[in-house]
């Protein structure tokens, strides 16, 4: 994570304490996670890679392929970034010292048992061991998960990213790495819908009336569901796959310069849990709410 | 039985604090049965603006049958995503007013095709079907019966093959492509009175 992007992220999360009840509570949280991250690269810092051919990119995209970028990481960094996570939890619960201790035991098993570097595959892996094995539970590692990948990605695919021609993108995927996008937002501009990937932070214009999962443009079952008095924040789905995604309408609060959408996603999670409820799955396969939240209310 | 480490160690007594978005602050309390949220579920439906011959792509925002708002179609090439103040409230059209100013759903807006018979003094439900298919036989019926297949031109007999009982208007709504078709169906049946609805 770099100086401007921690910058905006502190921003946003002062604008997400305005908007979303209760994140304020969370908010000391996710700051000490961005200033880990922040610290993290600030002594540690990422080489990007060099930018992918402009003209076969520009094929690429043209022929409707995602350029499916995933690059490996070294091992260490990832262990050292997630230690540095765990620290940060710490810091905010001390409840949580003993759980931590744990994981990074784990961790250092890891280590010793993994190459110099390993792929996004590994490190999901690695996500669903620590479920299984440790205390940490899957709503925690799926955000630790994914904002490491979207600190190092970020960082890494930045000089192909400002060569990607995402005007010409049609398909709901990532067209830098391939993930499928769990938010995106309405410009407040013309109310066009932009996807942002989760793990590498591409943005890229998406019909807003199609699903990005199946391709669906069937009216009748795509739709939308809010909340009463709060229409900020809406969850798109599909009735064909039976899938769901976040779209922050930036047209409902004033809102200058970018928007952060990993803040609105976390200040946004109400949204997954009711998503979960009515029977509807993340397309981008990031599960942000544990198992007994679903059951319970099924009770 | 598949037991993991931490199911065994739960089992045991013997597990520390959960580590959860919970814990850390991050709490879903708002959905919580005890005090839930009331979700609003709506539909996105595209149309075309009614008010000019601009055509304006239109999104209805529409609950429970009712439509509640109306966007500027971003993917629309026409307005991308634009209106104008007429066509942003032109999701009015469907509501009345009561004596107390609040909108209700007009109870008096078309959703079906009404028929008037000639000489009738009410109008009966349609479908579509039936509506379409009773058009073409008119048309058909009326062009044949006011077809002229020849004049005489100095003397000398013409074919013209023209109906002067049909007139067509075409749209701004349409494409040029759909313009062109639409022409050239009127041409072949003999309609001569063909124009266009655009006058801005």
């Amino acid at each position: 994570m770099d100086k401007l992007l921690y910058e905006k992220c502190q921003e946003e999360i002062t604008r997400c304490n305005r908007l979303y009840d209760g994140f304020s509570n969370a908010s000391p949280f996710i700051s000490t996670i961005c200033s880990a991250a922040y610290e993290y690269f600030k002594e540690h810092p990422v080489t990007p890679l060099p930018a992918y051919d402009q003209d076969e990119a520009e094929e690429s995209i043209r022929d409707r392929r995602s350029l499916a970028l995933n690059p490996s990481l070294h091992t260490k960094d990832v262990v050292g970034l997630l230690k540095s996570f765990g620290e940060a939890a710490v810091k905010t619960n001390q409840k949580l010292k003993a759980t931590v201790k744990e994981i990074n035991d784990y961790f250092d098993r890891f280590l010793l048992d993994s190459p110099e570097e390993v792929k996004k595959e590994d490190i999901f892996n690695l996500r669903d061991s620590l479920i299984k094995e440790t205390e940490l539970e899957e709503d925690l590692a799926t955000f630790l998960f994914s904002f490491l990948l979207f600190s190092f990605y970020r960082q890494h695919l930045q000089p192909t990213s400002e060569v990607l021609r995402t005007d010409l993108w049609e398909r709901g995927d990532c067209p830098l790495c391939g993930e499928k996008p769990h938010y995106g937002l309405l410009r407040s501009e013309d109310g066009a819908k932009q996807l942002e990937c989760w793990s590498c932070g591409t943005q890229w214009l998406h019909t807003r009336i199609k699903c990005p999962y199946c391709d669906n443009t069937d009216m009748e079952k795509l739709g939308f569901f809010t909340v009463e008095d709060n229409e900020k924040v809406r969850v798109n789905y599909c009735q064909k796959c039976c899938q769901y995604y976040k779209i922050i309408d930036v047209r409902k609060f004033h809102a200058d310069g970018d928007i952060v959408l990993v803040i609105h996603n976390l200040a946004s999670l109400d949204y997954d849990l009711l998503a979960r409820r009515e029977g509807f799955t993340p397309g981008s396969g990031l599960e942000w709410v544990n198992k007994d939240e679903i059951v319970e209310a099924q009770d | 039985m598949d037991l993991s480490r931490r199911s065994f160690l739960k089992l045991a007594g013997a597990t520390a604090a959960a580590a959860t978005l919970t814990g850390v602050g991050l709490r879903k309390a708002s959905a919580s049965p005890s005090e839930p949220l009331r979700i609003k579920y709506t539909k996105e439906l595209h149309t075309v603006c009614t008010f000019c011959g601009v055509g304006c792509g239109v999104i209805c925002n529409v609950r429970d049958g009712v439509i509640v708002n109306a966007d500027g179609d971003p993917d629309h090439p026409v307005n991308e995503g634009t209106l104008c103040s007429k066509g942003s409230a032109h999701y009015n059209i469907s509501y009345v007013y009561d004596e107390k100013g609040n909108p209700k759903p007009n109870p008096k807006r078309l959703t079906h095709v009404l028929y008037r018979a000639p000489g009738a003094s009410s109008y009966e439900t349609k479908d579509w079907d039936w509506a379409l298919e009773e058009i073409a036989k008119r048309i058909k019926d009326t062009r044949d019966r006011t077809l002229v297949e020849t004049e005489t031109v100095n003397g000398q007999q013409v074919t013209v093959n023209r109906t002067n009982s049909i007139c067509w208007l075409g749209s701004a709504f349409c494409t040029d492509e759909e313009n062109y078709l639409f022409h050239k169906m009127a041409r072949s049946m003999g309609v001569i009175n063909v124009d266009h609805c655009a006058r801005l």
